[in-house]
This record gives structure tokens, C-alpha cells and sequence, in this order.
């Protein structure tokens, strides 16, 4: 440990989301102050915290020093709150001390114009110097449930923390970052590795990409992204893909920077469509909202190994006509999906009253046991790569009253194929969906933005099949 | 930095193996005998961006016509060449497709596919990838757009496919950073540019 020597800068990142030591440096007494309150998140950390702030001896139970220079023990990773005039000096104290890694929550910099955007090449130069990494500054730092490290400023009260899962996230704003986490925390999904990244002064995506390469809790990456800089970030990106999921959403549709002055394809440069294309063309999933990457995180997560095997052909099981006509429109709009053809030999498995065809509607009739019946035929006579759409109206009395009596034939039929329940309506149907969740079933209310992430999905599917077989 | 007219980037593309149509440049001495009837007669300069609606050129012109429509291109644009092109037939098993190339800050050269003719900034149905693509990287830009569907149903998704890989592969390793071609007759068998832009790094 290097106590007042200038560190090596780390080429990966990875070892920022375990540090055994954290320092905050911006501590405050009062409850709702941003330094008071990441210090509290901190209070779970399976580690050593110290504050930081002249003014006092004790904050929270945890002891407090007027500089990091002053704590008697290695820091690995510190997290800044302090007004931005303020953070330089702090950095170089963090650099004399030997810490490898710094969040930097406070705002005050590029964001606010040239003052502010001075100040900020001067920390990024310190960094430099003593090879300090630098997350942000503007943002809400990072995360790793495994260790419990948090550096929110949002209190658990306010934002539920995820259990650890194997979802990882990358964002530019805190404010998405927020959304998102909730996200993973109340469905359940879990949370890898959190990063925001603010203004990334220094640590932009291609550093948070190549690290989590590398990550084997990592499965999929979710990144909210306004604009790229670094142009070696597609390179990283494209190998990261080959055997992950990463799903992009982006805020900010400008006109893309290019050389053109007066052509039609300068013209139709908007930023977000060249964004879209290249994005798809290294592996990622570009999704239009965050409701429709909510959507394909879940297929991707509850579908993670099965989805390699999805052909694009789905059929569909119904008690409701109306809701499958909506769910066959967005398939007849979608690029690469289509209606699977069924097989005659169902009908023994269908009741009389049930009509033979795709949307395969088993009418208002329909019990939980012929979903059953119904979702066991589709699996046993189509192959692995066929999806199954559930298209629910649980206010129906036969349904609404026996649904849990489909509950096995789904998750037995789920090991071989992709089921995907839709359902949508008030208390009922929200708690019946809950309930399904919670057996390990995702359930989702909108099929037009189902089938939209479903194809989005099976895009990058075909894709990372192309970069393993080089076939189509 | 240097800006070919029409001429000299259909002279470029076809030194390349790209078809053009058979064109002659309008003076004095040209020999319309080789040039089969009707054809189009055209303005070109690099100030004309929109020739459709700047006026720079009459479709489906015939023999007699030829002199009136030249007289008219010179007066209205006096610093372009004025040329007869040999008209494309078109038909309901042909489509018309914008092809383009552009260099950007952050990604590089990028290649654009999409819905042509002169409607091509209004629907704005393009797709973009970064050169260089591969053919998979060619199909999912012809998915991307509403014409891609098109492309499918005349059959002529294989052509498309070859010539955004010959494209991508010209822009890769000659020195152009822009380039518009628009319209590109694409049908099950040929691609036909028909207007051409390209500008090089010089």
C-alpha cells in the first residue's frame, strides 16, 4: 500500500466495485444532506467507513478526520460531497493518501458551464497525476449489493436497494439510474454492479464495458447513455455482446456531429438513427424507452438461456379475442417475428368450444386446466425455438377463479419453451400478475410493447448467432 | 476537401464496377446517336443539392425536345454542366433506394440504407451501420426500413445486400468521407445509379 506515493492508474476498473476501505469526504451531522446521507447508505458496507470533515469527531457512530491524510489505515476508494470549488484540493489529499478510486457526487462542473468546466479539467489532471480513477463528477456514484456498497444519497427509505442479482447497470443520469434501480429492486431481479457516471470526467463506458467483460456475476448490461466520446467504447462493446446482453436507452436526439455540409445523408444523420444502427451492429438491444427496457430486461432475465434457441415463432393462447388481435397487429408490424402454425394433433388436448388456429382461443370459457392443457399441447408439438404468449383476461369468472391450477404446466413447460403471460386490468389481475411473478412467470400488461422488446430481443439473438456461426 | 459533380462521381463509381446510365455531356459536338430516346436531361453542380425540386432536370425528354430543354438548364443554372442521360425503365419489379456515405465524429464512416427518390428527407425511412459491414450487418439495415419489405417481395434483397458490401468496401479504402446516391434502381437482378454525389478527403 502505497501511503503517500503517487499510484498507478488501473486499467481495469473492475477492483473499484470491492474496495475493503471507504472514506467520505464531504460528511455531514445533519440528516438530508447529501454527505449525511451517503454516509448512512454506507452504514451496510461489509467494510471499513471513515469520515471526513473538519468540523467534527464522530457522524453516525463512525469516526471523523479532518483529512483523509489524518486516518491511520489505507483507503481504497472515497466518495466526494463537496462543493465543487472545494473538490481539487480534497483530490489531491486523496492522492497523496494513495486511493485508487474516487466518486466525485458533487455538481458545479461542465454541467454549468465554462467555470464550472475549467474546474473539472483541473480534477481530471489530478487524477491523471496521481493515477486516481474518477467516477463522475454529477452523479450518484456506485454500487455492489455483494459487499453492501452503496454511495446513493438517496436514503433507503426513499429508494429501495436490489438484492443482488445478475443485472449490471451503466448510466449518465442518477435520475434514470434511480428508476432503473427501483425497477430491479421491487421485481425482484436483483442488481450485479451500479455505475453513474455523470459528466465521466474520466471513467466513461468503455472502462465500465471492458470491466464488467470480465464480471461473472454480470450477465446483462443496462445503460442509460446520452452521447459516446470514445470511439474504442464499440470494440469493447462487441465483446462484451458475444456473450452477454447489454440494452441500451438513449436520452438526447440531436443532429449527429459529421462532416457533411450539404447532403441527404448528412441530412438524415440524426444523432439517434447512426446511434441505433451501430449500436445493433456491436451487440446491443436499443430500446425507445424505459418502459420497453423494462420489458426486454425481463425476457432476457427470466429467458437467459432459452432465448438462444427462440426461431422468432410464437403462438399465442387465449380466453380473450380482443387482446390477441391487438397482440397479431404488433406482430404483423414487428421486423422478425411471426405467427407459428399449429399442429391438428392439439385438438384432442382442447376442449370442444376451443378454436383451433394461432391466436389458439380457448374462449371465455377457459379454465386454468385448459391453459394448462393448451400450453402442454403447444410445448410437446412445436420445437424448443417456439414461444408461447399467454394473453390472459383474469376477470373472466372461469379463469379469474382457477388460475393457479396452470401454474405447474407452465413451469414445467418453461424448461423447454419461452412463455410470456400477458394480463392487464385493476387490483385483481395486478395481484393475480404479482402472484405469477413471484412463481417465476413474467407477466406483462402491454402486448404491443411485449412484442416490440420480444423483437428487439430476437434481433440481437440473430446477431450474436451470426458472430458464432457466421450464418444467418 | 473536394466535391465531384455528377459526372465525375458516376466516372468514379463505374471505374469501381457500379452500372451507371450511358450519358453524353451536351455541347456543340456531342454525338446523340449512341443515346437511345427518351432521356433525362440534367443540371449538375455541387451547388445543386435537390435537383427535383431545384428544377435541374427534365425526365422523359425525346429527340425534339432535347435543344429546348438545354437552353433552359443553361439559363437557369449558367455554371453547370448541362448532360443527357439514357433514361431507366422502372417497373413494378424495380425499387428506388437511397444509398449514402458519411463520416462522423465519434463512429467513423458509416454507411446509410434506405427508402429513395425525392421524398427520401421526408419519410426518412434510412438505416445506418459503420463501415465496414458484413452481409449480416447489410440484411438488418434492409429490416430496419419500411422499403426493406419491398426489397424482400421483388426479390431483390440478395442484389441490395452486394451492393451496400461493395459500397462499404469502396468507402473503406478510397478517400471518400461523403457520399449520396439517390436514386439507385435496385431490382432482382441490377443496381442502377442513377444520381450520384461523393465527396473526397483530399
Amino acid at each position: 500500500m502505497q501511503q503517500n506515493g503517487i499510484g498507478q492508474s488501473s486499467p481495469d476498473i473492475l477492483s473499484m466495485f470491492y474496495p475493503k476501505s471507504v472514506a467520505v469526504i464531504g460528511a455531514s451531522a445533519t440528516p438530508r444532506k447529501i454527505g449525511h446521507e451517503i454516509l448512512k447508505s454506507l452504514l451496510k458496507f461489509k467494510g471499513r467507513v471513515y469520515a471526513v470533515n473538519p468540523n467534527y469527531d464522530e457522524i453516525l457512530g463512525i469516526k471523523c478526520y479532518p483529512s483523509v491524510l489524518n486516518i491511520p489505515a489505507s483507503i481504497d476508494l472515497c466518495v466526494i460531497a463537496l462543493p465543487a470549488q472545494k473538490v481539487p484540493s480534497a483530490l489531491v489529499e486523496c492522492g497523496k493518501k494513495g486511493i485508487r478510486y474516487a466518486v466525485i457526487v458533487s455538481g458545479g462542473f461542465k454541467e454549468i458551464g465554462d467555470v464550472g468546466a475549467k474546474l473539472e479539467r483541473e480534477i481530471t489532471s489530478i487524477g491523471k497525476k496521481f493515477g486516481i480513477r474518477i467516477i463522475g463528477p454529477n452523479c450518484i456514484g456506485i454500487a455492489n449489493p455483494k459487499i453492501g456498497l452503496y454511495t446513493f444519497f438517496q436514503p433507503e427509505d426513499f429508494m429501495e436497494r436490489p438484492a443482488e442479482g445478475a443485472i449490471s447497470v451503466m448510466t449518465q443520469s442518477g435520475t434514470v439510474g434511480c428508476i432503473i434501480l427501483e425497477f430491479l429492486a421491487y421485481t425482484g431481479i436483483g442488481l450485479a454492479k451500479f455505475v453513474s457516471y455523470g459528466n465521466k470526467c474520466d471513467i466513461d463506458e468503455y472502462d465500465v464495458i471492458s470491466a464488467l467483460k470480465n464480471d461473472n456475476d454480470t450477465r446483462i448490461l443496462v445503460g442509460y447513455i446520452e452521447s459516446f466520446d470514445n470511439p474504442n467504447v464499440l470494440s469493447a462493446m462487441k465483446e462484451f455482446c458475444k456473450n452477454k446482453y447489454m440494452i441500451v436507452v438513449k436520452g438526447g436526439r440531436t443532429k449527429e456531429g459529421t462532416s457533411a455540409v450539404k447532403s441527404h445523408t448528412g441530412a438524415l444523420a440524426e444523432d439517434y438513427r447512426v446511434f441505433r444502427g451501430v449500436i445493433k451492429q456491436h451487440g446491443g438491444i436499443v430500446v425507445d424507452s424505459i418502459d420497453e427496457l423494462k420489458y426486454s430486461l425481463k425476457i432476457v432475465n427470466f429467458y437467459y438461456e432459452l432465448i438462444e434457441k427462440f426461431n422468432g415463432k410464437i403462438v399465442i393462447i387465449t380466453n380473450g379475442a380482443g387482446l390477441s388481435v391487438i397482440t397479431v397487429d404488433s406482430i404483423a408490424n414487428s421486423k422478425y417475428l411471426s405467427l407459428a402454425s399449429v399442429d391438428k394433433k392439439l385438438r384432442s388436448s382442447l376442449p370442444e368450444y376451443a378454436i383451433l388456429s394461432n391466436p389458439l382461443d380457448l374462449t371465455g370459457s377457459a379454465t386454468g386446466e385448459d391453459f394448462a392443457r393448451a400450453i402442454m399441447g403447444v410445448s410437446e408439438t412445436s420445437d424448443g425455438g417456439t414461444a408461447i404468449i399467454l394473453n390472459m383476461v383474469l376477470q373472466d369468472a372461469p379463469l379469474g377463479g382457477s388460475w393457479q391450477t396452470m401454474i405447474s404446466a407452465i413451469k414445467q413447460c418453461m424448461e423447454k419453451t419461452m412463455i410470456l403471460a400477458c394480463a392487464d386490468g385493476g387490483e385483481f389481475t395486478m395481484g393475480v400478475t404479482r402472484d405469477f411473478e413471484a412463481l417465476g412467470v413474467p407477466v406483462f400488461s402491454n402486448p404491443v410493447l411485449l412484442i416490440s422488446a420480444l423483437d428487439k430481443v430476437y434481433e440481437n439473438v440473430r446477431w450474436k448467432r451470426y458472430e458464432k456461426t457466421g450464418r444467418d | 476537401m473536394k466535391r465531384l459533380g455528377e459526372i465525375e462521381s458516376k466516372r468514379l463509381l463505374s471505374a469501381h464496377g457500379f452500372t451507371v446510365p450511358k450519358h453524353v455531356v451536351y455541347d456543340n459536338h456531342c454525338d446523340l446517336s449512341k443515346i437511345a430516346f427518351p432521356v433525362a436531361v440534367k443540371a449538375s453542380s455541387s451547388q445543386i443539392m435537390h435537383k427535383m425540386r431545384e428544377g435541374a432536370i427534365f425526365l422523359n425528354v425525346c429527340r425534339d425536345d432535347v435543344h429546348k430543354a438545354v437552353r433552359q438548364l443553361r439559363k437557369k443554372f449558367p455554371n453547370a454542366t448541362v448532360f443527357i442521360e439514357e433514361m431507366v425503365q422502372t417497373g413494378p419489379k424495380s425499387l428506388e433506394c437511397a444509398v449514402g456515405v458519411l463520416t462522423t465524429k465519434v463512429y467513423g464512416k458509416c454507411i446509410m440504407f434506405g427508402a429513395g427518390g425525392r421524398f427520401v428527407e421526408i419519410f426518412e425511412d434510412v438505416s445506418f451501420r459503420k463501415i465496414p459491414i458484413n452481409s449480416h450487418d447489410a440484411r438488418a439495415m434492409i429490416a430496419d426500413t419500411i422499403i426493406g419489405g419491398e426489397v424482400e417481395r421483388i426479390g431483390a434483397t440478395n442484389c441490395v445486400v452486394d451492393f451496400l458490401l461493395r459500397i462499404s468496401d469502396l468507402a473503406e479504402h478510397v478517400d471518400i468521407i461523403e457520399m449520396d446516391l439517390n436514386p439507385v434502381i435496385f431490382s432482382d437482378k441490377r443496381a442502377i445509379v442513377l444520381d450520384a454525389k461523393i465527396v473526397l478527403d483530399e
